[in-house]
């Protein structure tokens, strides 16, 4: 070979190899900016999933994925938070798990029917249902769901918002609105009975009056007759006037004077006792309804439960017998009087309803039973203890009896508002306390304490 | 001459019947019936009434515009409301004109004993101006540290109820006033009301307030003579009232009984309150024989022909105060003079040892002082003669220790 053939190869293998040389450079650097492109995608992606959960993680409602087993795939913080279970705790574990028994079934049939309907969007639909945390405790939740598809499994996401909040203000607010109506209604029954109790009282005053008169003069006429009735005598002793003295007695015969002499004091004696009765009744109504007091003013309370006595006697007489052993010393106590007479007169009807439910069960109808009434002082507090032989409450009922619309009482007969309204009205706005011993078949006793100003309990202290 | 009382309402009914139930007292009193304001005025015209008697709601002019009328041409005569009015505005009316509230249904007991009562306390002071003195009174004026204590207290929004009773306990101006609205019938539904302070808590914010809205509650004492005497005369009370209510608590007493002689000590000068206010004059003359000499009592009867005290149990009287109180107030010179003055009891007693206590307090010889003012027959009667001594040493403990 000669050189020259050699040269010719050497410039060729030369421009090829600075070929390759450009060719490597070229590839290298689209390499490296390959893999500097892969790497902030990487580090965009994983920023995003970071954000992702982040956003999960804050979303105010705790998040499900959860696979076609029903097990959990995948969970927020919340979710966590919520059901008090560690994220491990939590993975793998049956959705279902979650939710208190009772309405594990109202939770899959909400599943099934959105697994049937994925075309619409199920996310809007919400329903509500029952949660139940680690502890045991259960809370009222919100749910959501979406069915989705991921590498041809499907998947379900589940939204649970804990509404225990949001449930407990509306059953304030409900409260609330019950608590005023029922402040609007004592109001203008009050302003009624005190108009009604006008409008009785006048005609009372001379009825009253009037009867005053009859007894008065009833007995002034009697000893004109009695002036008369010797006169009388005096003449026929003497055998004067026959004809006219057999015409005063055929007369005082036909109008049966003895018995007018002795009925008529008694029948005007009887009516001033049934004015006198319609008089405190109406006053009692009318200090019973106390109009316009929306403030907290010194009370008797002993005459309180009297007044109170004398308006609900309807409610107790056919029922019971009630004996009050009342503190006569016991100083007046600041308390807003309408409401401490609504209060009692909601422990004496169901002092008499409790009275009615055992007679009935007994079959002892008119049976009276017994309401013990006793106020006294203990501990810086005014008591009120209302006893009745009744049918008593349960151990079980017991713990509800102030909720607001328990009862167990037929319909018609209670709301259920009474106890939970006597229980806000003590502790909260009299600063006391209202607490209940009862034993079934045997009686109930309600106590009320109710603080004293502070004078008194100063008086009571030394 | 018979006293003339005059009933007026707007059902024939009321007035034909309270007609024949005090058919009784025909032989006391000379009465007579009108249906309605136009025609009470028409007769009181011909012949004025010394008591008028009348129903708050009617046609045409009301119970309240008829007592307005009445106040003016005939100051002496005393006005009283029979009323079933169940509504708080209209009573508000009723405050300054009428002197007591009485409800439908009323017995013809408690109107004949309150007719009766209040006649017999008239009785007691002489001569129809005198008694229009009285009758003329709707308040009395408060001293300059009630108002001072006071007005701060009633600006405040929601007015400090328990402040304001201690204040109004502690000036007799405002503690009659008080027990006069709360023992009347509209606002003193339940028991007699023994205390100023329970009063106002029984008046309440919403009635208070409206009071002040209504009327001038604070009616201060006019610049001139007698306002020196008549501060002097408010802190002069206030000790005895609450030596009085001391007392009474030392003598055992109950609650009850503890408040009406802390009213009775606080009011024991109502009378002289009255005069000082409606006849500064007058009282300037008393003011000036006292230097001669004269003690302010007996300057008192000379100028005005009967004790203060009358006075002062006369206002009690037609105000409606607890009758314990007016009794006391009565007799809280020489208690054992009258015999029924026994009905009034521990307060009595109490306030009158504490009225003599405190104006011996400052003389050369203070036991002596007060020996020689108090009534020794009737501390005898209590056994409490001796006691009289301890009563001083106790209570100047307890004044220095506060």
């Amino acid at each position: 070979m000669d050189a020259d053939v050699l040269q010719k190869r050497l410039a060729r293998e030369k421009i090829a190899r600075r070929q390759a040389e450009t060719l490597l450079e070229t590839k290298s650097r689209d390499l490296f900016l390959a893999s500097e492109q892969i790497s902030q995608s990487a580090q965009m992606i994983k920023a995003q999933s970071q954000q992702l959960q982040a956003v999960l993680d804050h979303a105010m409602a705790a998040i499900f994925l959860v696979d076609q087993e029903d097990k959990i795939v995948r969970s927020n913080r919340v979710a966590e938070l919520t059901f008090e279970m560690s994220k491990d705790d939590m993975l793998g574990i049956n959705f279902f798990d979650l939710f208190s028994p009772e309405s594990q079934d109202a939770a899959r049939h909400f599943d099934a029917v959105s697994e049937l309907h994925q075309e619409m969007n199920t996310s809007d639909k919400a329903i509500e249902s029952i949660g139940r945390r680690k502890s045991g405790g259960t809370f009222p939740m919100e749910l959501s769901i979406t069915q989705l598809d991921m590498d041809g499994s499907s998947f379900t996401v589940w939204i649970c918002r804990d509404v225990s909040m949001r449930k407990e203000a509306e059953e304030r607010r409900v409260k609330l609105e019950q608590e005023l109506s029922q402040a609007q209604k004592l109001e203008s029954l009050g302003t009624l009975a005190s108009g009604i109790a006008h409008e009785i009282n006048t005609p009372v005053q001379y009825v009253s009056d009037n009867s005053h008169f009859l007894k008065d003069s009833f007995a002034d006429l009697l000893s004109v007759l009695a002036a008369q009735g010797a006169l009388v005598e005096a003449a026929e002793a003497a055998g004067l006037l026959g004809e006219e003295i057999a015409k005063v007695k055929a007369c005082q015969e036909e109008a049966d004077l003895d018995f007018l002499r002795e009925e008529v004091p008694s029948s005007i004696e009887q009516t001033l006792d049934g004015v006198a009765r319609i008089s405190k009744i109406v006053t009692a109504i009318k200090e019973f309804a106390h109009p316009g007091a929306s403030e907290k003013a010194l009370v008797d309370v002993n005459k309180a439960i009297e007044t109170t006595l004398t308006v609900a006697r309807n409610e107790w007489k056919y029922l019971a017998e009630v004996q009050t052993d009342f503190d006569e010393s016991l100083p007046q106590v600041p308390c807003l009087p309408g409401e401490i007479n609504q209060v009692i007169l909601n422990m004496v009807v169901n002092a008499a309803h409790a009275i009615e439910s055992k007679q009935s069960q007994e079959g002892q109808e008119g049976v009276l039973g017994k309401i013990t009434i006793r106020t006294g002082k203990a501990g810086g507090m005014a008591e009120i203890r209302i006893s009745d032989t009744g049918c008593g409450i349960s151990e079980g009922d017991r713990k509800q009896i102030f909720d607001p619309f328990f009862t167990t009482k037929g319909v018609g007969k209670g709301t259920g508002q009474g106890l939970s309204i006597a229980y806000g009205s003590i502790t909260q706005k009299h600063g006391g306390s209202i607490s209940v011993e009862s034993q079934v078949g045997v009686g109930t006793t309600f106590t009320i304490r109710l603080p004293l100003g502070e004078e008194a309990a100063l008086k009571e202290a030394v | 001459m018979k006293p003339r009382i005059l009933f007026v309402d707007d059902n024939n009914n009321i007035l034909m019947g309270l007609r024949r139930m005090l058919r009784g007292m025909r032989g006391d009193w000379a009465m007579d019936f009108a249906e309605g304001g136009e025609m009470a005025l028409a007769k009181l015209d011909s012949a004025p009434a010394d008591v008028v008697v009348t129903d708050m709601k009617m046609p045409g002019m009301s119970g309240a515009e008829l007592l307005d009328e009445v106040a003016v041409r005939y100051p002496r005569s005393l006005r009283l409301i029979l009323s079933g009015e169940a509504d708080p505005e209209a009573t508000f009316r009723t405050i300054a004109t009428s002197h007591q509230f009485l409800q439908k249904p009323s017995n013809s007991e408690r109107l004949i004993a309150i007719i009766k009562a209040s006649l017999e306390r008239r009785g007691a002071v002489p001569g129809a101006e005198r008694q229009a003195w009285v009758t003329g009174t709707s308040r009395l004026a408060v001293s300059r540290a009630g108002r001072d204590r006071l007005t701060p207290l009633l600006r405040q929004e929601s007015l400090p109820i328990e402040e304001i009773g201690e204040a109004f306990a502690a000036e007799p101006a405002l503690a009659a006033k008080v027990m006069q609205l709360a023992n009347s019938a509209y606002f003193g539904v339940g028991d007699p009301v023994s205390s100023p302070k329970a009063a106002v808590s029984l008046l309440g914010q919403d009635v208070l307030r409206a009071l002040l809205r209504e009327e001038n509650l604070l009616p201060a004492f006019p610049e001139g003579f007698c306002q020196g005497y008549h501060e002097r005369t408010v802190a002069f009370s206030r000790d005895v009232a609450d030596l009085a209510a001391w007392i009474a608590g030392q003598q055992g007493g109950g609650a009850q009984e503890i408040a009406l002689a802390r009213l009775a000590g606080l009011l024991h000068a109502l009378g002289r309150l009255l005069l000082c206010d409606q006849a500064p004059e007058d009282y300037a003359k008393v003011l000036a024989m006292v230097p001669a000499g004269a003690t302010v009592d007996d300057a008192e009867r000379e100028v005005f022909g009967c004790a203060q005290a009358d006075f002062g149990a006369y206002l009690a009287q037609i105000w409606g105060l607890p009758q314990t109180v007016v009794d006391a107030l009565r007799h809280l010179d020489r208690p054992s003079a009258l015999e029924e003055a026994e009905r009034a009891g521990l307060p009595l007693l109490a306030a009158h040892s504490a009225l003599g206590i405190v104006s011996g307090l400052n003389a050369a010889d203070p036991l002596g002082a007060a020996a020689a003012q108090l009534d020794g027959d009737f501390l005898a009667r209590h056994g409490c003669k001796n006691k009289v001594g301890d009563w001083m040493d106790g209570w100047q403990q307890r004044e220095t220790a506060a």
